[in-house]
């Protein structure tokens, strides 16, 4: 049961970061809902998976500082480089959601499969 | 009637009525909901009296005693049933995590919400500059370093700029509530930092609590640091939870031995020999608790910590320097088997201001004013011991508070000797103090606009509250009715003490709505190429064309000099205007301002209006009973 629910969360994470576009055209609350989990937790909680934190309060804070370096630094390089828009930033944290996720959905698969 | 708490079962509630009492036994009724729930109703009242008080707070009373002086009774009622009930989840037999969660969450609000609860109006006029550099980098799409240093640290602003366009949220309302955020994020992460230095979960509580009792230096406004000093917390967390170690031989002792198995080394001198002693001492720390991690992810983690340090980068000048000097110090006591990542921290600061912070360095060259303990001394505290007796006592409520706290965590330390014991298990007392002391390297290197006590304060104060909580709960278990009441009593009056202290400067730090709608029609008067004017910093001003006009305070022309010579510098700043008019805003605010910092009485500031109303080419444009705008045109024909 518990391995399901993990599964389920591997979908989840990726699958919340692309709501993101839908939840713009919906309007608010979704759209800052959304918004605040892109630029504050997703990234982070996908990446904070692969990293030997112990405890959960650990994983979520350690998630929360990484989402929020990394939207730090790619709308920082994106502004020198003259290119910033929000939603390239934000197609560049649902990129790194999807990418840290996509190993473990994969491996799931595969194994599955076998 | 006896009340009987079942610890046993702690979150069931048992009622036991013996039906037919015995002669000479006493009725026993068990309780055990009875205590937690005085807890949760004195959270629940004591964040509700404190918020309707807030709320109710009538801020057309407020003097130079602040925020404080008009919350009224209501207010304190509530915090002393916050802190109460804090007791009552601390001292459980097993400190209860919700109570202790609400009583927190409930502090937060009525301490660092308390602000926005009174007042629709964001506090603090450098929020309402930082909203301005916002709206100049969405506006232009890049960082322009010639404007000002912000731009040559950017992060923050382009993570701001993202999230306001990401959610579509009011800027305005995010900047309101961003004292309560921020701190909730810093709480998050400190209750990280407290569980690795202390395996008892009491003590962590009472830490993180004294933190928020005592923070009252109001750095958690929308801001840079607010944000660079979390990322600094959850580094110093995850150091010590997978990069912990501990020294492998006393440091005398391989000093003393030093190369002396070495003949060679001997015979080179007692240099040689001290530094191979050193180098053995640095190569003998034991790594604890991190051998089951396979190296690529003690590898990865690593890099996520230089990823947040990164940011920390980019996005402020001064918290860099203080996780290298904190990370620096805890690798030379040999409390971190990761000994290079402050040389990569470090590094990355470096880089930074060689290759992008160039235009600031150039005009603050490094090393200026280090180790000028005078200039420091006065910059940091004596220029601020001035003032109207309101302002003054605020003053001294600051220095009280600072010294209360830090005065338990000298006892704390002094107590953590026997830090094996003491701590309970894991704990190292040792990093604590590593942790504490690197920031303090950073006080004689620059005053930081008279700012870096401040600063260097923010940063210590996590290891101080954990070694002020060790002298409050010096033994593991629940301690005795007396110090419970001291403890209780202690948070109580750290917590007024920063409430009073951080909204000392209320008086001209929350502004009036006519005061935005000066500023408002102060720009929509504006033409490209005048010069904005303002009575003081304290003007809430620049949150729109942040690049396009030059601004200049009276605050800066004007100090300790007369009404004249004032006058002779603003007709001087006017005329090199490239359109020779300048546009002078004078708020209630500044002349509060300046009046209880001492910097220039009320009087002075009416003669100067005064005079500027006699003078050719000066007009009022604009005024409410809050804020005047003057016109100043043509004043170098005079």
């Amino acid at each position: 049961m518990k391995k399901r629910i993990g599964a389920y969360i591997w979908l989840l994470i990726p699958a919340a970061a692309v709501l993101l576009p839908a939840a713009v055209a919906v309007g608010q609350p979704w759209r800052a809902l959304a918004a605040i989990a892109l630029f504050c937790l997703l990234p982070g909680l996908a990446l904070a998976h692969w990293l030997p934190v112990g405890d959960r309060l650990t994983h979520l804070v350690l998630a929360v500082a990484l989402s929020l370096s990394l939207a730090t630094l790619i709308s920082t390089v994106l502004f020198f480089a003259g290119q910033w828009t929000w939603q390239r930033c934000a197609e560049a944290l649902i990129a790194i959601t999807i990418l840290a996720c996509l190993p473990r959905v994969a491996g799931r698969r595969i194994r599955r499969s076998a | 009637m006896t009340t009987d708490v079942v610890t046993e079962n702690p979150g069931n509630a048992e009622i036991e009525l013996p039906l037919a009492p015995q002669p000479g036994r006493r009725i026993r009724i068990r309780l055990a909901w009875t205590v937690p729930a005085a807890g949760l109703l004195a959270a629940l009242a004591g964040a509700g009296l404190s918020g309707w008080a807030a709320v109710n707070a009538p801020l057309d009373e407020l003097g130079d005693l602040g925020l404080a002086a008009v919350l009224g009774p209501a207010y304190w009622a509530g915090l002393v049933l916050l802190n109460v009930a804090f007791g009552i989840g601390l001292f459980a037999a097993r400190p209860r995590t919700w109570l202790l969660t609400l009583a927190t969450g409930g502090l937060v609000l009525a301490v660092y919400g308390a602000a926005a609860l009174a007042s629709p109006i964001p506090r603090g006029q450098v929020a309402w500059r930082h909203l301005g550099i916002v709206d100049n980098l969405i506006t232009t799409g890049h960082p322009d370093r010639a404007i000002d240093a912000y731009f040559s640290w950017p992060g923050f602003f382009a993570l701001a700029a993202s999230f306001f366009q990401g959610t579509g949220l009011p800027p305005i309302e995010v900047i309101r509530w961003a004292p309560v955020w921020n701190t909730v994020l810093w709480l998050l992460a400190l209750g990280v930092l407290m569980r690795q230095l202390t395996g008892r979960a009491r003590l962590a509580w009472l830490a993180v609590w004294l933190f928020a009792a005592a923070d009252w230096i109001d750095q958690d406004y929308f801001s840079p640091q607010a944000i660079a000093f979390l990322l600094l917390v959850v580094v110093y967390a995850v150091v010590l939870h997978r990069f912990r170690a501990e020294p492998g031989l006393g440091l005398r002792a391989a000093l003393r031995a030093g190369g002396g198995a070495d003949a060679d080394a001997a015979a080179a001198g007692r240099a040689a020999t001290l530094w191979d002693g050193a180098r053995r001492w640095w190569a003998a720390r034991k790594p604890v608790g991190d051998d089951l991690v396979p190296s690529w992810q003690r590898a990865a983690l690593l890099l996520a910590l230089a990823t947040l340090a990164a940011a920390m980068v980019v996005s402020h000048q001064l918290t860099p320097f203080a996780l290298a000097a904190g990370l620096a110090v805890l690798a030379i006591a040999g409390c971190t088997s990761a000994p290079r990542l402050p040389l990569v921290v470090g590094l990355l600061t470096v880089a930074w201001l060689v290759y992008v912070a160039v235009p600031y360095l150039v005009g603050h060259p490094p090393g200026v004013g280090a180790g000028d303990v005078r200039t420091l001394a006065t910059t940091n505290v004596l220029d601020r011991l001035r003032g109207t007796p309101g302002h003054l006592t605020i003053q001294g409520t600051r220095l009280v508070v600072t010294a209360a706290i830090v005065g338990l965590a000298v006892w704390g330390v002094l107590r953590a000797r026997r830090a094996g014991k003491l701590l309970g298990g894991h704990a190292s007392g040792r990093a604590a103090v590593a942790l504490a002391a690197g920031p303090v390297l950073l006080a004689p290197l620059q005053s930081y606009g008279g700012e870096m006590l401040l600063r260097v304060t923010l940063y210590c104060l996590p290891l101080v509250a954990f070694f002020a909580a060790i002298s409050l709960l010096p033994r593991p278990g629940v301690p005795g009715w007396a110090r419970r009441v001291a403890i209780v009593a202690v948070c109580t009056l750290l917590a007024a003490g920063a409430v009073t202290s951080r909204y000392g400067n209320a008086a001209f730090d929350m502004f009036r709505p006519d005061e935005i709608r000066a500023a408002d029609v102060l720009y929509e008067y504006a033409n490209p190429g005048d010069v904005l004017l303002a009575g003081a910093r304290a003007t809430p001003w620049r949150y729109r064309d942040y690049g396009e006009y030059r601004t200049v305070t009276l605050e800066d022309l004007c100090i300790g000099v007369d009404t004249q010579t004032c006058f002779q510098r603003v007709r001087s700043t006017v005329y090199r205007a490239s359109t020779g008019r300048g546009l002078l805003l004078v708020t209630r605010s500044n002349g509060v301002s300046l009046d209880a910092t001492g910097q220039l009485p009320a009087e002075q500031l009416a003669e100067f209006e005064g005079m500027l109303l006699t003078r050719p080419g000066v007009r009022i444009l604009w005024q409410t009973a809050d804020a005047r705008i003057y016109e100043l045109t043509h004043l170098a024909r005079e």
